[in-house]
C-alpha cells in the first residue's frame, strides 16, 4: 500500500524539457545494429525532428484496429473507482487517439509480484508488461536472454521517434534505461524534472516553534533542543515520531544523513559504493539516537510505528516532528489537524547537519529513471509496431499532455499557457479525493511509460508549506551520493541478495538494540565485524563492478 | 315437468362430474408430492449449505483457536505480560519481536483483520499495527459508541476463556473480537488479553459465498441468543432462542410477515449455531410452476369436463325426453314431482297397459253385444243384400248352409213362481242363458246354431243343410230334448218354430213366422208350436185340426160341455172375429157336424146321428146364437147317448189307466217322458199331458216322477246307493234325482238312506 502512495507523491521541479512532435521515422529499412543505437544520441537540449522522412508520414490514430494485451498492476487510486484501467477516460482517450485497442490485464491488488512470477512460469505472455524490470531476477538483460522480453533498440529506431528524440536530448537518462550491454528493454517512466526526484524530508510543528520562539532546527544540536522543548513545553510524549516500519523512510533517515552516512549503500565521493551501516558515522548516529530515545525525545514505540499511529500522534499533539512526504504526510496531517486546531501548521526542515550553516551532503533523492512503470514488449507480441507506436505516443507532445493532464476541456484547460486542472478534478463532484479523480484522467500522479511533468506536482501541492519543501529538502548534495540504476548480472544479483538479506536483518536488529540500549555501543565494532563476516566485501565488490559497467556505458 | 327433467339430467350430469374428482385428487396429490420433493431438495441443499457454512466458518474459528494457543505460548508474550507499570527501553525489543510475530501470524489467515494483545499491567497494546498505548489503540482502531475507552479497558481486563465481543466501530465497520486471556503467569495474575479480530464483512462474505440463493438468510446465533453477525437489522436477537434450536431440526418461523423455514447446525469449536432461514416463497418457487400447471389443468379439467358432462348427460337424456314427450302427449300426466323419469315412465306404461287390457275386454264384451245385436237385426229386419254379406262376415256367424229356421224359446214361469214376479224377472236372464247354452250344446251335434236374446225369449237361428221332413223331425227331436232337460229347472220353456227359409234373406221371414207361432202358445197350450201347424189358422176360416181333435176327444168321453165349448169358441171366432162368409159358414157348420159324426163313429155310436135331424135344425142362415143352441142340443144329445154307451163300457178303459200302466212298466227307461208317452199312444205330448191331468188330477210329469220316487224309496230302503238308485229308476243323473226326490218326499235320498 505504501508503495502506491509513494508513487502518487512526487516532488516538484522545473521541467526543462521540450517535447518535439516528432513524427516519424518510418524507415522500414535495414536492421541497424542495436548496439549502434546508443551512439546516435547527441547531447543537445532539443532534438530536431528527423529531417528526412523517406516515406509517408506516420500519423495517429492507426487504422488497423489492432488489439494488444497490456499487463499492469492497477493503482489503488484507480481501482477505487474502476475495475479495469481500460474503463478510465484516460485509457479510452489513449486507445482512441492511437487507434490501438488495449485489453488491460490486472493482477489482484498486492499480488503483482506473485502474479508476475506465475505469468513467467505459464509462458503465455501478454503483448506488453508494465513492471519494475530492474528487479527482474538477474536483471533486464536476463529477461531478454530468457526470451521474456525483446530488445527494443531496433524498435526504438524504427517506430519510436518521440522517445528517441527525448533520449537524444537527455543522454543521462538514455544511459539509465539501457542494460550494461546497451540493450533498450523498456519504455521508461521518467521524472521530467529533478524536483520530482525529491519528495521526502523532515517536518516540524511550525506553530509550536513559533510559540516556543524557536527557529526551524538545522543541526543535530538544534534538533535536540527543539525536541526537548517540545517534550517539556508542549507535553509531547513522542516529540519525534515517524513510520519506522516504512522501509524507505527509515532508509532515508535525515539524522543518519546528518552524520555523513547512510543506513544502506551510497556513492562515496571517491566514486565507489560504500555500505554506510558499518561506518563510524552510523555509530555516531546510533549514539545520538539512543540518547534521544533514552531522553524520551523519540517515540518509545519507535520500532513498530506505522502510519496510523504516527498520523494520530502528529495530529493530536503527541509528536511535534516527523519524516515523510510533502503530499501524503505533510499535506494530509495539516488538513486533518487544522480542522480542530486552526493554528496547527507543519513546515519543512532541511536535512540537518552537524555544523550550522553547512550544506547537507546527504538527502533523499531519486533517480529520474526510477525502475517503476516501465513497459516492456514481450516475445509473445506479434504486432511489435503497434505496441511500439502505442507506447511511443506518450513521449510525444499530445501523449505527454494526455498522460500528465488528461483530456483538454475535461480534466484540464490551458490558462495562459499553463495546463490547469479543472474544477471537476480538483473538487470532484462525486467526492473523490484528488488522487482518485486525477487517476481517472492521468497517470502523472503515479507512474507509467511517459515523462512526468512537474506542473502536475505544482498543482498537486496546495499548501504553502508543501510548495516550500522543494527548496528546503532539495538543497543538498544528495545527487552526488545517489547510486545510478546499476544492474548486477544474474549470478551476482543472486549472491548479492543472499548476502544482503542476512546483513540487513542483522543490521536492523542491532540498530534497534543499540537505540533501545539493549546493546551497548561499545559493541559496535563487534557488530561491524559480524557484518563484514557475512560477506559485505563481496557485496561491495558486486556493486562496484556493476557501477563500473554502468559508468562504462 | 321442468323440475322433473332436471332431476335426472342433473343426476347424470353430477355423476359424470363425479369422474372429475379423480383428476382433481390426482393433481392435488401430484402437486403435494412435488411440493414435498422440492422442499426435500431445498432441505438437502440447506443441509449441504449449512455444513459448508459450518466447515467454512469453523475452519476460521479453529484457526483462531490455534492462533490463540500459539500467541499464548509465545515467549515474548509471556515475558511481556509480567511486566508492570511501564515498558522500559529494554523491553521494546521484545515488543518489536512480538509485533513482527503477530504480523507473520496475521498473514496466515486473511480472514483475520487484526491481532492484538492487551497488557493489563502496562495498559498498552501490541498489535499488528505496532505497539502503542491502549488509549491510542482504542481511538485509532476500536473507537465505538457502545464502549468508551474505560469500558473497553475493563472489557480487556476481564478474564476470558473464549469470548466473542461484537464491536460496531464508529467508522461503520462491524468486527468481532475473539478474546482469550493469556496463560496464567507464574505470578497467578491474568495480565493480558489476546484479541483476534475478524471483520463481520469477511465473515458474511464467507457465508454469503455459499448461499445458493440471495433470499436466504444465514446468520450466527450465540448462546446469549444474540445474532453475532447481525447487520441485517430486520432480525431481532430475541426472536430465536439458542437453547431451543437443535441441529437437524426444521421449523417454520414468521419474520416480518414472511414465513421462513429455519434449519441450523452447531459449531464444533464455539457456542455458535449457524442458522439458515429459507423463505417459504423460495421453497415454493419451484413448486410454483407445478402448481400453476396443476391449477390450469384442473380448471381445464373442470371446465371441459363440465361441458362434456353436460353434453353427454344431455345427449343421453334426449331420447328419454323424447319418450317422455311421447307419453306426455297421451295426456295421462301424473303430477308426482318426486319421481324420476324412469319411475314415471313405468307408471305411465302400467297405466297404458291396464287401459289396453280394459279396452280389449270391453271390446270383447261389445263384440258379443254387437253379435247379439246383429243377430237381432238379422231377425228383426229384412236382410240388406248390399251390406249384409259384409256385416255377416264381420261377426263370423256359422250360418253357411242353405236353409235357416228360427226357433223362439219364450221362457214361461211355473205356477208357483208366478206369485213371486220379482224373482222371476231377476232370474230371467239366467234362464235365457241356461236355455241358450243347453240348446246350443244339444243342437251343435246336428246343426249350426246362432243364438240371441230378444226380450224374454231366446231366439235361435238354426242352419239346416236341407229342407226335408227328416230335418224338421230332427229339429223337433232336438227341441224336445231341450225341453226335457229344462224340466229339471224351475221354469218352463216353450218353442216356436218358424218356417224353413232359404239363405240369410229368409231368416227374417222365418223369424216373423216363429213370432206368429209364439202367439199361439197360450192358445194352443202346447210345448212346441210349428208355424206350419198354425199357418192355416191364419186364414179367416178358423177351425184347426187340434180343436177338431179336442172336440172329438170330448165327444169320445161324452163331455158335452167341453165339446160344446170348443165348438162355440170356433163359432165365435169365425163369426165374430173373422166374420166369414155364408158359404164358409155353411162349410164350417158342416165341418163341425162332420167332426161330431167322426166322434160318434169312433165310439161306435154313429147311429145316433141318424136319429137326429141335423141338417134340418142347422142352417147357415141362422144367427149365431141359434146355431150355438142347435150345436148345444146336438152335442148334448150325442153325449147323452155316448155317456150311456160308455157307462156300459168300463171306466177301466180310460186312457189315464193305460198311461199309468205304460209308465209303471217303463219308468226305469231314462228316455221315458211326456213325448215318449205321447208317441206311444199316438197323441201329442201336450195333449196327453193335459188329458192325463184332466182324468187323474196329476200332471203326467209329476206322475212319472212320483212312480220313480216311490220305486227309489223302495230301492233306497233296500240299501242301494243314491247313484245306483237314480239310474235304476230312470234318472239320467243323480242331481235331478235328488232334487226331484226332495221335492216329493221332503228329504234327500241320502237323508232317507241314513234314517234306515
Amino acid at each position: 500500500m505504501f508503495k502506491k502512495k509513494l508513487f502518487a507523491m512526487v516532488t516538484t521541479a522545473a521541467l526543462v524539457m521540450s517535447l518535439l512532435a516528432g513524427c516519424s521515422n518510418s524507415s522500414t529499412g535495414a536492421d541497424t545494429d542495436s548496439k549502434d543505437a546508443s551512439n546516435t544520441s547527441n547531447p543537445t537540449e532539443a532534438a530536431a525532428p528527423a529531417a528526412e522522412n523517406t516515406s509517408t508520414e506516420f500519423t495517429y490514430p492507426m487504422t488497423s484496429g489492432k488489439t494488444l494485451t497490456y499487463w499492469t498492476g492497477l493503482n489503488a487510486n484507480v481501482s477505487a473507482n474502476y475495475a479495469n484501467l481500460g474503463d478510465t477516460p484516460f485509457a479510452k482517450a489513449w486507445m482512441e487517439r492511437t487507434g490501438v485497442q488495449i485489453e488491460f490485464q490486472h493482477p489482484p491488488t498486492g499480488q503483482d509480484q506473485e502474479q508476475f512470477s506465475l505469468l513467467l512460469a505459464d509462458g503465455n505472455l501478454p503483448d506488453v508488461i508494465e513492471y519494475p524490470w530492474m528487479t527482474f531476477p538477474g536483471g533486464p538483460e536476463k529477461a531478454i536472454n530468457d526470451g521474456v522480453i525483446i530488445s527494443l533498440n531496433d524498435v526504438f529506431e524504427q517506430y519510436c521517434p518521440n522517445l528517441m528524440a527525448y533520449l537524444k536530448a537527455n543522454p543521462e537518462i538514455d544511459k539509465m534505461i539501457k542494460t550494461d550491454d546497451g540493450h533498450y528493454y523498456v519504455f521508461p517512466f521518467i521524472r521530467g524534472d529533478e524536483v520530482l526526484c525529491n519528495t521526502i524530508g523532515l517536518m516540524v510543528r511550525q506553530d509550536w516553534l513559533q510559540d516556543l520562539g524557536l527557529e526551524v532546527p538545522t543541526t543535530i544540536d538544534e534538533w535536540h533542543t527543539v525536541l526537548t522543548k517540545f517534550k517539556e513545553e508542549k507535553g509531547a510524549t513522542a516529540p519525534f515520531s515517524y513510520e519506522y516500519t516504512m522501509g524507505v523512510l527509515t532508509e532515508e533517515s535525515p539524522f543518519t544523513y546528518a552524520f555523513g552516512t547512510s543506513k544502506n549503500f551510497y556513492l562515496n565521493s571517491d566514486g565507489t559504493i560504500h555500505f554506510g551501516a558499518v561506518e563510524d558515522g552510523y555509530k555516531q548516529f546510533l549514539t545520538t539516537f539512543a540518547n534521544w530515545y533514552k531522553e524520551g525525545l523519540i517515540d518509545q514505540d519507535l520500532a513498530t510505528l506505522a502510519l496510523d499511529q504516527v498520523s494520530a500522534k502528529m495530529t493530536n499533539g503527541s509528536a511535534g516532528a516527523s519524516v515523510g512526504w510533502a503530499g501524503s504526510r505533510m499535506g494530509v496531517w495539516i488538513k486533518a489537524a487544522t480542522a480542530t486546531d486552526p493554528n496547527y501548521m507543519l513546515e519543512a526542515a532541511p536535512y540537518p547537519t552537524l555544523n550550522k550553516g553547512d550544506k547537507p551532503e546527504f538527502g533523499q533523492i531519486e533517480n529520474r529513471y526510477s525502475n517503476q512503470g516501465g513497459v516492456a514488449i514481450t516475445t509473445s507480441c506479434e504486432d511489435i509496431e503497434a505496441a511500439a507506436r502505442l507506447l511511443d505516443y506518450a513521449y510525444g507532445e499530445a501523449g505527454h499532455m494526455l498522460f500528465n493532464f488528461g483530456i483538454e476541456g475535461e480534466s484540464y484547460s490551458i490558462v495562459g499557457d499553463y495546463p490547469t486542472y479543472t474544477e471537476q478534478i480538483l473538487n470532484n463532484p462525486e467526492g473523490w479525493p484528488l488522487a482518485q479523480s486525477l487517476s481517472a484522467y492521468i497517470r502523472g500522479n503515479y507512474n507509467g511509460p511517459f515523462v512526468q511533468d512537474k506542473r502536475y506536482l505544482e498543482q498537486y501541492y496546495t499548501i504553502d508549506s508543501q510548495k516550500a519543501t522543494n527548496g528546503i529538502w532539495g538543497a543538498t548534495n544528495a545527487r552526488a551520493h545517489k547510486i545510478p540504476p546499476i544492474t548486477p548480472t544474474s549470478d551476482e544479483s543472486q549472491e548479492f541478495s543472499s548476502i544482503m538479506n542476512e546483513i540487513n536483518t542483522y543490521r536492523d536488529e542491532m540498530t534497534l538494540k543499540f537505540i533501545f540500549g539493549e546493546e551497548s555501543l561499545d559493541n559496535f565494532d563487534d557488530y561491524v565485524k559480524n557484518v563484514e563476516s557475512m560477506g559485505l566485501a563481496r557485496a561491495l565488490e558486486i556493486e562496484n563492478a556493476a557501477l563500473a559497467r554502468y559508468n562504462a556505458r | 315437468m321442468k323440475t322433473k327433467r332436471k332431476t335426472l339430467l342433473i343426476k347424470w350430469f353430477l355423476s359424470y362430474l363425479f369422474i372429475l374428482v379423480i383428476p382433481i385428487f390426482l393433481s392435488i396429490g401430484i402437486y403435494a408430492y412435488s411440493l414435498q420433493i422440492t422442499k426435500g431438495q431445498a432441505n438437502k441443499m440447506n443441509d449441504a449449505l449449512m455444513s459448508s457454512v459450518k466447515v467454512g466458518v469453523d475452519n476460521h474459528i479453529n484457526e483462531i483457536n490455534k492462533l490463540f494457543k500459539r500467541i499464548a505460548l509465545d515467549l515474548d508474550v509471556q515475558s511481556a505480560t509480567i511486566i508492570k507499570g511501564k515498558f522500559t527501553a529494554k523491553e521494546q525489543l521484545t515488543l518489536y519481536h512480538l509485533v513482527n510475530s503477530l504480523k507473520n501470524l496475521n498473514i496466515v489467515d486473511d480472514f483475520i483483520e487484526d491481532i492484538f494483545i492487551y497488557f493489563n499491567n502496562t495498559g498498552t497494546v501490541s498489535s499488528v499495527n505496532g505497539n502503542m498505548s491502549g488509549e491510542l489503540f482504542y481511538h485509532l482502531y476500536y473507537e465505538n459508541s457502545e464502549y468508551d475507552f474505560t469500558e473497553f479497558q475493563e472489557l480487556m481486563k476481564e478474564n476470558y476463556n473464549r469470548g466473542v465481543i461484537p464491536v460496531h466501530k464508529l467508522n461503520g465497520e462491524n468486527v468481532l473480537l475473539f478474546t482469550m486471556t493469556t496463560l496464567q503467569s507464574n505470578f497467578g495474575i491474568d495480565s493480558g488479553t489476546i484479541v483476534i479480530t475478524i471483520n463481520m464483512r469477511s465473515l458474511q462474505k464467507t457465508i454469503n459465498n455459499m448461499k445458493w440463493d440471495d433470499s436466504l438468510k444465514i446468520f450466527i446465533l450465540n448462546s446469549n441468543n444474540e445474532i453475532v453477525d447481525n447487520t441485517e437489522d430486520n432480525l431481532q436477537d430475541s426472536e430465536l432462542e439458542y437453547e431451543k434450536i437443535s441441529e437437524g431440526d426444521y421449523f417454520y418461523k414468521k419474520v416480518n410477515n414472511k414465513r421462513y423455514m429455519v434449519s441450523s447446525t452447531q459449531s464444533d469449536y464455539i457456542n455458535w449455531k449457524y442458522i439458515c432461514m429459507t423463505p417459504d416463497a423460495l421453497l415454493e418457487k419451484n413448486a410454483k410452476s407445478i402448481r400453476y400447471f396443476s391449477l390450469v389443468g384442473l380448471f381445464l379439467c373442470i371446465f371441459m369436463g363440465s361441458y362434456f358432462s353436460y353434453f353427454l348427460a344431455k345427449s343421453n337424456y334426449n331420447p328419454l325426453q323424447g319418450i317422455i314427450d311421447l307419453f306426455r302427449k297421451q295426456g295421462n300426466w301424473a303430477t308426482n314431482t318426486e319421481q324420476n323419469e324412469y319411475r314415471w315412465l313405468m307408471e305411465e306404461a302400467q297405466h297404458i297397459f291396464k287401459e289396453r287390457s280394459d279396452t280389449n275386454r270391453i271390446l270383447w264384451n261389445n263384440s258379443k253385444v254387437l253379435k247379439d245385436y246383429y243377430i237381432f237385426r238379422l231377425l228383426e229386419y229384412p236382410f240388406d243384400k248390399e251390406n249384409g254379406p259384409v256385416e255377416y262376415n264381420k261377426f263370423n256367424l256359422k250360418l253357411n248352409a242353405n236353409y235357416n229356421v228360427v226357433v223362439l224359446f219364450p221362457i214361461i214361469p211355473l205356477e208357483e213362481q208366478k206369485k213371486e214376479d220379482i224373482s222371476f224377472e231377476e232370474s230371467l236372464s239366467l234362464y235365457k242363458f241356461v236355455v241358450a247354452n243347453i240348446f246350443s250344446e244339444i243342437a251343435v251335434d246336428h246343426f249350426n246354431v246362432e243364438i240371441a236374446d230378444i226380450g224374454d225369449m231366446v231366439a235361435a237361428i238354426i242352419n239346416l243343410p236341407s229342407n226335408t221332413l227328416e230335418m224338421v223331425e230332427l229339429l223337433k227331436e232336438t227341441i224336445y230334448n231341450l225341453e226335457q232337460k229344462i224340466e229339471s229347472f224351475d221354469f218352463q220353456v216353450v218353442s216356436a218354430i218358424g218356417t224353413i227359409e232359404l239363405q240369410l234373406e229368409g231368416i227374417h221371414g222365418s223369424y216373423l213366422a216363429a213370432r206368429e207361432a209364439a202367439e199361439y202358445i197360450q192358445l194352443l197350450n202346447t210345448d212346441i208350436i210349428l208355424y206350419d201347424d198354425i199357418k192355416n189358422l191364419q186364414s179367416k176360416y178358423y177351425y184347426p185340426i187340434e180343436i177338431e181333435q179336442k172336440v172329438i176327444n170330448a165327444i169320445k168321453v161324452g163331455d158335452s160341455s167341453a165339446a160344446a165349448g170348443y165348438i162355440f169358441k170356433v163359432l165365435d171366432t169365425n163369426y165374430n172375429e173373422n166374420n166369414i162368409a155364408i158359404d164358409m159358414r155353411k162349410c164350417l157348420i158342416f165341418d163341425m157336424l162332420g167332426t161330431l159324426m167322426k166322434g160318434t163313429d169312433l165310439i161306435g155310436c154313429g147311429d145316433i146321428l141318424t136319429t137326429i135331424d141335423i141338417t134340418r135344425k142347422l142352417s147357415a142362415k141362422l144367427p149365431l146364437s141359434e146355431i150355438k143352441d142347435r150345436f148345444g142340443e146336438i152335442v148334448n144329445e150325442i153325449c147323452t147317448n155316448i155317456l150311456d154307451k160308455l157307462s156300459e163300457n168300463e171306466s177301466n178303459n180310460q186312457l189315464s189307466n193305460r198311461v199309468k200302466e205304460f209308465i209303471d212298466k217303463n219308468y226305469q227307461d231314462p228316455d221315458l217322458n211326456i213325448s215318449l208317452t205321447g208317441l206311444h199312444f199316438d197323441i201329442t205330448p201336450a195333449y196327453i199331458s193335459t188329458l192325463f191331468k184332466k182324468q187323474t188330477g196329476d200332471s203326467l210329469l209329476e206322475y212319472i216322477n212320483s212312480v220313480r220316487v216311490k220305486e227309489a224309496q223302495k230301492l233306497l230302503e233296500q240299501g242301494i246307493s243314491v247313484v245306483d238308485t237314480s239310474q235304476k229308476v230312470g234318472f239320467r243323473n243323480s242331481g235331478a234325482f235328488i232334487r226331484v226326490f226332495k221335492k216329493q218326499t221332503g228329504v234327500t235320498p241320502g237323508q232317507l238312506r241314513k234314517t234306515i
